[in-house]
């Protein structure tokens, strides 16, 4: 019995320092704040994960340094310090100083002294960003925020998505493959009052004609053999949310003159039925295919063309807008450091150069997939020219693009795109890459760009 | 020129993109000439910044803001001064004086406004 008494632990006060060590140890950002808002404390995990400095983060306002969306409307911490009560993971997101979206969960308590008098709050906070990628990449909850360009041919599409979204009307996307038709299909859809109903999407191209006849407007028991009970299409699964048909250049004219059915009367017959169904869904249609030509060709309908075509949306590939480059570079390292638990810091120099010279046939996609192979094959924080997969690397030595050893080769060469584009046209250019006319007139003299004979301003010789 | 300040009691709001309260500063030959106060609680992002185009705003003051955020704005070729903090009075002075990168008016951790510096070249 008396083996088993519990010895009295001896309370040993910790020095400032110590506390410090301990907190610098836990993965948990932790900070206090006095009465008046102003840091007192900040672990080194609370320095990582908002990118503030220990040093400019104590003595200044709290919400300045948190930068948490509910700091203006609804702070945690000034819940505590009010009720007494702590809160406990409660899930937000700050904005690190690189504008970064940070989800992080937090907790509150009350700090006191001695005397149980209240002397200021604590907050320790959890970053999520893993969490929240893998939530991301397991339910395909991608939206227009995951957009990642800065190219003004870019902006021009945000400007134009809101408005878009809004709207009830058929879209068309076009682009290459692997740019990202079905991310911006995603977003539309997220963005408008639909985003609640399914999104529903149909590879066009994947299946034999039959099958997508029947897996789009479904079936009736015994409408052929094995057809035992009723199956419902993807129209009828979208309800009234919106159906993504991809690749919608690669359809069979007997089916296209269905789906114009469906386009015109907003009705279809599941295989084997004789009644009507009503489709509510909206339709975005996308493919890889200059649907145009199709028309001509005779290999696409062009009454169907033109019901599809009431927005058309392109999608630039990513050799048109290369300024991206960088920025899509630093969006997957973050994406992969968070779902491979890796600290991979950027690429190195070399690696910029191959990549910003590489042609990308795969776009978006193909970047992407260098990226993961790099996190695969390295162990190093930097990834290096020998992490990049061969086919790169060899295209890059053997057959060497125009190269852009300087800024002023790449300048030359993203203005030369933009003049071809815009036929010359000095004042289109000019609005296009978002600089004034004499900017570029000054830019063009600069970089010895010439001129061919004809332009867009000129009037063709008699 | 018209300035557009989200603003919280009297200092600027820590992030752009919660911001319910916008105030709008019309300047000439460098003085506010008029101030009015904006409310855009319960509006979208899109209704925000819609608004603020159709407003004619020409520069944005204001605290923390997303990427995401800051592609809208800029999208609509409005300009912005992003990672500011402090009493709205004397952000707008300092703004006048084209005195904003004083440490002060700086978030902590943004240094000099980050990779964003570049844009606020050349005064307004």
């Amino acid at each position: 019995m008396t083996e088993n008494r519990k010895k009295p632990i001896k309370k040993t006060k910790l020095s400032h320092d110590e506390i410090t060590a301990i907190l610098d140890s836990v993965a948990e950002g932790v900070f206090t704040v006095d009465e008046n808002w102003r840091i007192t404390s900040f672990n080194r995990a609370a320095q990582k994960i908002t990118g503030v400095p220990e040093e400019e983060a104590v003595g200044s306002f709290c919400f300045d340094v948190f930068k948490a969306s509910i700091c203006e409307t609804d702070c945690a911490l000034r819940q505590t310090m009010k009720t007494g009560k702590p809160i406990i993971n409660k899930a937000v997101y700050i904005i690190n100083a690189v504008g970064k979206k940070i989800p992080i969960s937090i907790s509150t308590a009350l700090l006191k002294d001695k005397n149980d008098k209240i002397i200021g709050g604590v907050e320790t906070f959890r970053d999520l960003s893993m969490v929240e990628q893998l939530r991301k990449e397991l339910k395909d909850r991608y939206t227009f925020e995951d957009i990642v360009s800065k190219s003004p041919n870019m902006k021009h599409i945000f400007n134009l998505l809101p408005l878009i979204a809004n709207s009830d009307s058929t879209v068309v996307i076009m682009g290459e493959s692997g740019t990202g038709k079905e991310l911006l299909a995603r977003a539309i859809h997220n963005l408008s009052y639909r985003h609640t109903q399914p999104f529903v999407i149909v590879n066009c191209g994947a299946l034999p004609d039959t099958l997508l006849e029947s897996e789009l407007f479904g079936y009736k028991a015994g409408a052929f053999t094995d057809a035992k009970k009723d199956k419902p299409g993807r129209f009828t699964i979208a309800r009234n949310g919106t159906i993504f048909l991809d690749e919608i250049g690669d359809i069979s004219p007997a089916l296209q003159v269905k789906l114009l059915r469906v386009l015109q009367d907003k009705t279809y017959e599941p295989l084997g039925s004789v009644q009507s169904y009503k489709s509510r869904a909206r339709i975005i249609a996308a493919t890889n295919k200059d649907l145009p030509q199709l028309v001509k060709e005779g290999k696409f309908r062009q009454d169907l063309y033109y019901r599809i075509n009431v927005v058309k949306i392109e999608i630039p590939p990513l050799r048109q807008r290369r300024e991206d480059i960088p920025l899509l570079l630093e969006h997957f390292i973050y994406k992969f450091n968070k779902l491979k638990g890796k600290e991979v810091v950027g690429v190195s120099p070399d690696v910029m150069k191959i990549l910003m010279n590489h042609n990308y046939p795969g776009n978006v996609r193909e970047l992407e997939n260098i990226i993961e192979h790099a996190f695969a094959v390295s162990s190093e924080n930097l990834i290096k020219p020998q992490h990049l997969p061969e086919e790169i690397t060899k295209v890059s030595t053997r057959a060497p693009q125009p190269g852009y050893n300087t800024l002023s080769q790449l300048q030359k060469q993203y203005i030369l795109n933009a003049l071809e584009r815009n036929n010359w046209n000095r004042y289109q250019t000019a609005k296009e890459l978002g600089i004034h006319k004499t900017t570029l007139y000054r830019k063009i003299r600069k970089l010895g760009i010439d001129f061919p004979e004809y332009d867009g301003r000129s009037k063709p010789k008699e | 020129m018209r300035v557009a300040i989200p603003y919280w009691g009297n200092r600027i709001s820590p992030v752009l993109d919660t911001a319910e309260n916008f105030l709008f500063v019309d300047i000439q030959n460098g003085k506010c000439v008029k101030k009015d106060e904006i409310s855009f609680s319960g509006k979208s992002h899109f209704e925000k910044v819609d608004y603020l185009k159709k407003h004619s705003v020409n520069w944005l003051l204001c605290g923390a803001i997303s990427d995401y955020y800051y592609n809208l704005f800029s999208a609509k070729r409005i300009k912005i001064i992003p990672w500011l903090r402090g009493d709205i009075d004397h952000v707008l002075e300092a703004f006048l004086c084209n005195n904003l990168f004083e440490p002060g008016f700086v978030m902590p951790g943004c240094k000099g406004f980050g990779r964003r510096r570049r844009r606020l070249r050349g005064g307004f």
